[in-house]
């Protein structure tokens, strides 16, 4: 009887250190199927707690994974959620170097320039355009909660250097 | 036997039954335990999802710009944006084919004209090549301000036209604004009433002019294009004919005994892979009198018929 029940436990253990690593296996590839996502959950890490590497490795192969317009939508997603939490220095960064010597040359001739953008904002892509390696997107700014916030159209310029690695320029003044 | 003993006992009598088991799992735990591990730590490829490829012509029909050739097309057409954009007329022009100087400018100036109103600012340019026949490289090129730098204030309005390169005594040389190159001809055909001459035509991206003469050699008149038939003048391409798109306000009528030179132009795609076979003249219509605006110059002809040039 005794001998009995130390086998079955003998052979429930090697069982469920089987099982843990298979199922360690298969969630390492599903985090790597996933590929619909948004900006938010991307930078938001969840209560598992990442290391730096860990997170950035994670953004990149989502990154990688998207097609090219799904990846400028993140990028500038990127760019304005800096807006919206009022992270001009980060957003500041993003900017194509020259555009930035052209029309904001101090941080804070560039956050003077969005004083009146919304706190919570709310994008719309309505056209992508493509020359050679720059996109050119035509978004629509509104305002999560005031339906009288006119909203801003801007066209916005990406260039991609690598995964999760890009600049950014964009109409300053309207047409 | 107390408890202790007859769990070692027990335990033992497992390891000797089950140990090689045991091992075997723990083999293939270890294996599944490695592979997870590589996996999850290997090097990680970035390879972007791409659809830009400059490179790869739209129309495949004719294959790929040779890889031997490739950087050299492309540094040409990048010296003749160069110079355009710092407004080095002269050696922008020197990098033009011979027929396109004839055919589109005639002189510098005219090219100056060109330059000055596509590139207002500083410009940049992007390339798709298109099509690629006969040894002639057809690209699509897109010209726009600097939008990385100006982020598309004052405005974004890209110009697009066609680019051709082609080898002319041993360098590449360009013709633009969607002009491909000119074919002689010299092809004549003669009868009591005319004498027709097609000496070359001018090809374009989308359509062919045909420079002719035509000489009546009769004391009458004749009209060949008056809009009152509905065929009057069709270039044959083998399986089609297509008229001609360039008269249809207005007329080609010869007075008797002189000549006229006339551009006859066709649309048709350069990349189409149709050979021209026959430029007709399918109205002709000889008349003792004309007088302008008559109507019915079918019904008053003396003698209708039609005239063939063969091109081939």
């Amino acid at each position: 009887m005794d001998k009995k029940i130390v086998n079955i436990l003998l052979i429930i253990g090697v069982l469920v250190m089987i099982a843990i690593n298979i199922l360690i296996f298969i969630n390492n590839n599903q985090e790597k199927n996933v590929t619909n996502i948004t900006s938010e959950n991307i930078f938001q890490p969840n209560n598992y707690q990442m290391t730096n590497e860990e997170m950035q490795n994670k953004i990149d192969d989502r990154i990688t994974n998207m097609p090219e317009r799904s990846r400028m939508q993140t990028y500038f997603g990127t760019f304005i959620n800096y807006i919206e939490k009022r992270d001009y220095e980060n957003a500041y960064k993003l900017l194509n170097e020259d555009f930035r010597n052209n029309y904001f040359k101090s941080i804070q001739d560039f956050e003077n320039y969005f004083t009146n953008y919304p706190k919570n904002i709310v994008v719309n892509y309505t056209d992508i355009d493509r020359q050679g390696e720059l996109f050119v997107l035509t978004v629509e700014i509104k305002d999560l909660f005031d339906n009288n916030f006119n909203a801003i159209t801007k066209r916005v310029v990406i260039r991609e250097k690598g995964v999760n690695d890009f600049t950014i320029s964009f109409q300053v003044e309207g047409d | 036997m107390n408890l202790n003993a007859r769990i070692t006992m027990a335990i033992r009598n497992f390891f000797k039954k089950y140990g090689r088991i045991i091992v075997i799992a723990f083999v293939i735990w270890l294996i599944i335990f490695v592979i997870n591990q590589y996996l999850k730590n290997r090097p990680r490829e970035s390879q972007l999802i791409n659809t830009y490829s400059p490179d790869n012509p739209v129309i495949d029909d004719g294959g790929s710009v040779p890889t031997a050739y490739r950087k050299t097309v492309k540094d040409t057409i990048d010296n003749f944006f160069k110079y355009c954009n710092s407004k080095n007329y002269e050696q922008a022009y020197n990098l033009l084919t011979e027929d396109c100087k004839e055919y589109l400018y005639g002189d510098l100036e005219l090219f100056k004209e060109y330059v000055d109103n596509i590139f207002t600012t500083a410009k940049i340019y992007n390339l798709q090549n298109y099509s690629n026949v006969d040894d002639i490289y057809i690209y699509d090129i897109v010209i726009t301000d600097d939008i990385e730098v100006t982020g598309t204030t004052g405005g974004y309005e890209p110009y697009k036209e066609k680019i051709a390169v082609r080898k002319e005594n041993n360098s590449f040389k360009i013709s633009n604004q969607g002009f491909i190159r000119t074919q002689e001809y010299n092809k004549v055909a003669e009868d009591d009433y005319l004498r027709v001459t097609v000496n070359s035509k001018d090809m374009s991206y989308r359509k062919e002019g045909y420079n002719v003469t035509i000489t009546n050699k009769s004391d009458k008149y004749i009209v060949l294009v008056d809009n009152s038939v509905n065929t009057e003048v069709t270039l044959n391409l083998g399986d089609q004919k297509r008229k001609v798109s360039n008269y249809s306000n207005a007329t080609i009528i010869i007075n008797p005994n002189s000549t006229e030179d006339v551009v006859l132009i066709f649309d048709k795609f350069y990349d189409d892979g149709k050979e021209p076979t026959e430029l007709s003249l399918e109205s002709v219509r000889v008349l003792e009198n004309y007088e302008i605006d008559m109507e019915n110059t079918s019904g008053l002809a003396e003698r209708m018929y039609s005239f063939n040039v063969k091109l081939k």
